[in-house]
Order: structure tokens, then C-alpha cells, then sequence
């Protein structure tokens, strides 16, 4: 299982990287990218304004 | 209906007219929305605020994703502030004409709400700045921490009958909260707000530790990522000779602009980082920093010369 961000529907808004306890996301070109160390918690699908991030079975 | 809120309801045009119910939940529960939105940043939040019922609540959450969800775009933001030099704060709440104008795109660099609609007889309303009573410990100004400043009716007005916080000043009762900030190394924001009528509607004295705009322009201001809801001055400083690497301004900054070079001598500004507030420059011992214009920087917001230009 992963949480995989859409890079077409991310706007690069920056809510999901608040609402990250953990600090794991970061931005490469205006898209959100979940690094190592996720726990799968799916605080930033929530966060997510533009249903960009889903958890996926990778 | 209560006369302000009259007053309020009918400066809407009718396309507009549910503006008149987002800006009359955001006046009148500002302190609860800014302690929302301080728990959205996972910051300890005050318990004195207000509580509110649950129906209000959700409506304020919900108005808060709409908010968040348009941020940092230049095309869809509807609430942004433009960072001014204290002069500039000054020359807009001294204005003592009928003033419409449209600010250009290129000194408020957002598609929606770019006007300044002013009043000859002005209306100001200065309040305990929420962003500092929504954080559970704020160290930068004793209370009664008034920092905000509302301008321009019906809205002042309305917040100064209806937020308890709030009064209303005098013009020059204004100029002395914006010398009193300044002196306090607070940056002055300019802020304009969809809802609020399309227009400027307040001034802002921030800093990092407390502001919610501040640390979300902060937050957000990383490598792979642009945009801020945040717009720089369209000055930028930079560190002359007589810089004594007394690191007073590397302290000072609220956008974490300034560290010393590799010498340790001297301290040098991130180009980038800098949105020319001006604190540093006027807190410096030695007179070391300056601000010049600088246009890659976007416009300034100077009301002499958008009058001559638009006025």
C-alpha cells in the first residue's frame, strides 16, 4: 500500500504537506511528492483540496 | 435589520450578494475562524477564544477550505496581502479623497480582488490582532495587542459594532498603532480579500511567530514550490559597508531573509526571500541596509503614484 499523489489534479496548494505529522512531503516542481517514511495515516488525502492524493495497493 | 449590518448587506451588488454572508460570518466570528485556522497548522491554540456551536463551526470550516483551496494561485486566490513600507500604510489610511482604483496586476499580483475603495470620511476599527489571541502563547505584544486595522465602511463600522473587540479610531489614532508596530519590527501587510468587496480592506502588522500568513507563506515557501497568497513590496534590501555582523537583522526578519556569509562578517540577504518589508533596514544600528525598488520584485503599492495614474 502507498499514498500516490496525481500529479494532473495536484495544484500544488501545499495542504497536504501541513496536515503531514510525519514531514514526509515535499514539492519538485509545483507537484506534491511523498517521500520515504509514510505511515499510511491518509491525513493528507483528507487535507487534499483537489482529490489529488489516493491510497493505492502499489 | 440591524443598521450596520444594513449598511453591509447593501454595499453588495445584487451578483454579489453572497459575499455580504462570508465577509458578515468572517467579521463577526474572526477569532474562532483564526483559531481554526491556527489548529489547522497544528499550533497550540488559546482557550479563551469563543467557543461556537457545532452548525457554525462547520460553516466556518467549510468557508476556511474555500479559502485554502484558491490560495498561493494567482488566478483563483481571493485573500492576499501585499507587503507595504510603513509609508506606504501611512499614505493609505491618510487618504481624504472619494478614491476608486484598480490596483494593476503587476503591484497585486492576483487576478481577483485588487481594489482601493476609500472614503473621504474614513472609517477605521482596530482590534486585538486574532492571529496573536489565537495562539495559546504570544510573547510579541501585551495585550490589549491591538494590530488590526479595518478600513474603509461599511466594514470597519461593522466591526466595530458588532466584534466585541473591536472600536473604532481616529485617522490619527491609526498613524500611531502603525508607528507603534513598525517600532515593534512588525511587517505591515496590506490585505485585500474577495469577499470583503474585492478591495483592500485591512492592515495587518505581523510577525512570523504569531501570523497565520506570515508562517503559511513561511511553510509554504520551499524548493519545488512557488506562489504565496503573500505578495513581496516590489523593494528589495541589501547589506552596505558599515554592516558590523551584529546579526540584529538576521533576528529581525520575519521571512528568514538574512544570515551572515561565510566571513561571518557581514550579513547577506536571500534575493529571493526578501519581500522588502523594510524592518531590517530601519532597525539597523549602523545604517547599513537599504531598500531600492526593484521591479522584477513586481510593482509597489504607493498611493501617490497610483492616483496620478489611475486616481
Amino acid at each position: 500500500m502507498a499514498m500516490r499523489v496525481n500529479r494532473d489534479k495536484c495544484t500544488g496548494c501545499g495542504n497536504c504537506m501541513f496536515a503531514c505529522l510525519e514531514d514526509v512531503i515535499e514539492f519538485i516542481d509545483q507537484k506534491a511528492h511523498i517521500k520515504e517514511g509514510c505511515t499510511l495515516c491518509g491525513d493528507c488525502c483528507d487535507a487534499c483540496t483537489s482529490d489529488a492524493i489516493e491510497k493505492v495497493t502499489s | 435589520m440591524d443598521p450596520k449590518t444594513r449598511a453591509l448587506f447593501d454595499f453588495y451588488s445584487r451578483e454579489n450578494k453572497s459575499d455580504f454572508f462570508n465577509a458578515y460570518m468572517y467579521m463577526k466570528y474572526l477569532y474562532p475562524f483564526e483559531a481554526m485556522f491556527m489548529k489547522s497548522l497544528r499550533l497550540p491554540v488559546n482557550p479563551g477564544i469563543e467557543m461556537i456551536d457545532p452548525p457554525l463551526e462547520d460553516m466556518l470550516q467549510a468557508y476556511m477550505s474555500i479559502v485554502r483551496e484558491a490560495a498561493g494561485n494567482p488566478e483563483t486566490d481571493v485573500y492576499h496581502a501585499k507587503v507595504v513600507q510603513l509609508e506606504d500604510a501611512q499614505k493609505i489610511i491618510s487618504v481624504d479623497v472619494d478614491l476608486h482604483i484598480e490596483v494593476p496586476e503587476t503591484v497585486v499580483p492576483f487576478k481577483l480582488a485588487r481594489n482601493i475603495l476609500l472614503k473621504q470620511t474614513e472609517s477605521f476599527a482596530v482590534g486585538a490582532c486574532p492571529c496573536r489571541l489565537a495562539q495559546a502563547e504570544c510573547t510579541c505584544m501585551p495585550p490589549p495587542m491591538e494590530a488590526c486595522l479595518f478600513l474603509g465602511d461599511p466594514h470597519a463600522s461593522f466591526m466595530a459594532e458588532h466584534n466585541p473587540r473591536y472600536r473604532k479610531v481616529s485617522r490619527d489614532e491609526a498613524a500611531h498603532i502603525l508607528e507603534d508596530c513598525h517600532a515593534r519590527g512588525f511587517v505591515h501587510c496590506a490585505y485585500f480579500k474577495k469577499d470583503m468587496g474585492n478591495r483592500l480592506f485591512a492592515i495587518c502588522n505581523c510577525c512570523s511567530c504569531c501570523c497565520g500568513g506570515i508562517k503559511v507563506h513561511n511553510l509554504l515557501n520551499v524548493k519545488g514550490r512557488t506562489g504565496s497568497h503573500v505578495a513581496p513590496s516590489g523593494y528589495v534590501a541589501t547589506v552596505g559597508d558599515a554592516c558590523t555582523a551584529c546579526q540584529a537583522c538576521v533576528d529581525a526578519c520575519q521571512f528568514h531573509a538574512i544570515s551572515l556569509d561565510e566571513t561571518g562578517e557581514r550579513a547577506v540577504i536571500d534575493f529571493d526571500k526578501c519581500m522588502g518589508c523594510g524592518v531590517c533596514e530601519d532597525l539597523c544600528p549602523g545604517e547599513a541596509i537599504k531598500l531600492t525598488a526593484e521591479p522584477s520584485k513586481g510593482g509597489i503599492l504607493d498611493l501617490d503614484e497610483l492616483r496620478k495614474e489611475f486616481g
